[in-house]
């Protein structure tokens, strides 16, 4: 339990500034949404005159992306790109800081085995990212609420929110391997980017490009807004893959982590 | 000092590696279908009409993407993030990792002055972005470039992206001034990631320090941009001195030349003389 509690200890600061800014930056587009709405409604209204609706002079049922939640989730979707920063961010830390600040040895000498410190270590991390998750999630919640014209269906939102969840945890999974496979990492808040955004960028070109073979490659393709908007329900296959590939990195990390040889200071 | 530099050289040497391969790997599978979506103008499209300027601003997409212009600025939004970040985090780690690897007494009691040493530091910093740099430019010919002059829709498109964009000048051109914009940019975030860190005094914070100021300009650039009326506020972000839909439209601005000139020598000059009375620990 102790390891548990210093884990969540040391990461409180930083915790709560991604907190803050994740809330801010998801609250700071909402007020935009009345003006979408504007813009959609007399969209609507200038197909109406020719006599079409929205799915007609667009192909598919694009309805659904018109609404609040279809608003929601393009932005969701940015909010999603920074908390997977901070998932990895901190998948990598709970790992690596410890060679970083030269602690490793003072903790592995401990009475304890290397599984159970790395089972609290990760622990602590799932605390941490659930707690963002929820603070995050119930500003979105309320925002939308009042800044919404339309209603919109709570239990799609929830799913919507989900995506969330299961990305920072893939991300987060993937952080805590890639650390206890490069023994030497120091910086972890660049390394986070990096990955997070060749994820991102790789998703949106596969979306314009309509390029099958990337999507494999990117978890924001696994857990998708848009593919919730249109379905209402996950791609079975995708979110298979994304689970399975998450339980195998935090498998894999505990059998890395376990065997790696650490140096004393 | 050239110990030191090569020393900088070597220790990054597998990050840089990283970097390059993804921002390379990013670039190529961007342009190399480009024909697929200028032949295809995209359904989605009208979900970006639909959003605020300020939001179109933001996700790089004023312009039509379906025209080479639209789409290299989106993507070279994108990457200049990334690029930015990565120049903001080196200037940061520079400084910062012989206090945090407590390597700093060791490379202090060398007979060399510190500002020989941070010199050293920059100017390793330097060859990296620039490399980086070298990087995105082959990238951008390998796929863009034959891209653009593969077929007839493309050329049609290419004329209609001018239109919108009133260009003044040759696409080709306009995306090597792009590039080079992108590395001067990129140099003053290294060269602001250095000073910042030389003038904080905890160095277990810089990186994420850096990280949020090139956040900031990113949030401040978008203002600008969106609102097209407060131009001036824009020398306060890096983001758009250089800003490729400015740069395809009229090329390099001579004033903020000037101005990034300024910023990366008087940016040098003030991080050698806070190293000089830091306090090293």
């Amino acid at each position: 339990m102790n390891v548990l509690i210093q884990e969540i200890k040391q990461y409180r600061k930083g915790l709560l500034a991604w907190i803050v800014g994740l809330t801010l930056g998801a609250f700071m587009f909402m007020p935009f949404l009345p003006a979408f709405a504007d813009n959609v409604s007399s969209m609507k209204e200038f197909l109406a005159g020719m006599g079409l609706s929205l799915t007609e002079a667009i192909g598919i049922d694009f309805e659904v992306f018109f609404g609040p939640l279809g608003y929601f989730n393009y932005i969701y979707s940015f909010i999603i790109l920074a908390a997977g920063i901070q998932a990895l961010a901190l998948g990598l830390r709970i790992i690596a800081l410890e060679t970083r600040f030269k602690t490793a040895d003072f903790l592995l000498t401990k009475p304890k085995s290397r599984s159970s410190i790395y089972l609290q270590k990760v622990a602590a991390g799932l605390i941490s990212l659930l707690v963002t998750q929820a603070i995050v999630n119930l500003v979105c919640l309320i925002s939308l609420k009042a800044f919404a014209v339309e209603s919109f269906s709570l239990q799609n939102f929830l799913l919507l929110v989900s995506t969330l969840s299961f990305m920072q945890f893939f991300l987060y999974a993937l952080g805590i391997l890639v650390a206890a496979l490069a023994p030497k990492l120091k910086q972890t808040i660049g390394v986070a980017i990096g990955i997070t955004m060749l994820f991102y960028v790789l998703y949106v070109v596969a979306n314009l490009t309509k390029e099958e073979l990337y999507n494999w490659f990117t978890p924001f393709k696994y857990f998708e807004g848009n593919y919730i908007l249109i379905h209402q329900a996950y791609d079975a296959s995708f979110l298979a893959l994304g689970v399975a590939l998450t339980v195998v990195f935090l498998v894999a990390g505990l059998v890395v982590y376990r065997r790696r040889d650490v140096h004393s200071v | 000092m050239f110990a030191i530099f090569k020393r900088e050289m070597r220790a990054h040497v597998k990050s840089l590696f990283f970097w390059a391969v993804g921002i390379f790997f990013l670039i190529f599978i961007s342009f190399i279908k480009f024909e697929s979506i200028a032949t295809t103008p995209e359904a989605s499209d009208a979900m970006v009409d639909m959003m605020p300027q300020i939001i179109q601003v933001m996700f790089g997409m004023a312009m039509p993407l379906y025209t080479p212009q639209g789409y290299f600025i989106m993507i070279l939004l994108w990457i200049g993030l990334a690029v930015f970040l990565h120049a903001a985090l080196l200037g940061a780690s520079l400084i910062s990792k012989e206090q945090q690897d407590k390597t700093a007494d060791f490379l202090l009691v060398r007979p060399l002055r510190r500002e020989k040493i941070v010199l050293a530091k920059a100017l390793a910093g330097i060859a990296q972005v620039v490399m980086l740099n070298a990087v995105i430019w082959l990238a951008v010919q390998v796929s863009l470039l034959p891209a653009l002059t593969g077929s007839s829709t493309v050329s049609a498109v290419i004329e209609t992206g001018a239109l919108a964009l009133g260009s003044t000048i040759d696409l080709e051109q306009g995306i090597y001034l792009a590039l080079a914009g992108l590395l001067l940019t990129q140099v003053i975030y290294l060269v602001l990631g250095m000073l910042g860190a030389t003038a904080s005094r905890s160095p277990r914070h810089t990186a994420a320090y850096a990280a949020i100021f090139v956040l900031l300009g990113y949030l401040l650039y978008s203002v600008v941009a969106a609102s097209g009326e407060v131009d001036f506020l824009g020398v306060l972000t890096p983001f758009w001195y250089f800003f490729s839909q400015r740069v395809l439209t009229d090329g390099l601005s001579a004033a903020y030349l000037g101005l990034s000139a300024v910023i990366v020598i008087v940016g040098i000059y003030a991080a050698c003389a806070l190293y000089r009375r830091r306090d090293v620990v």
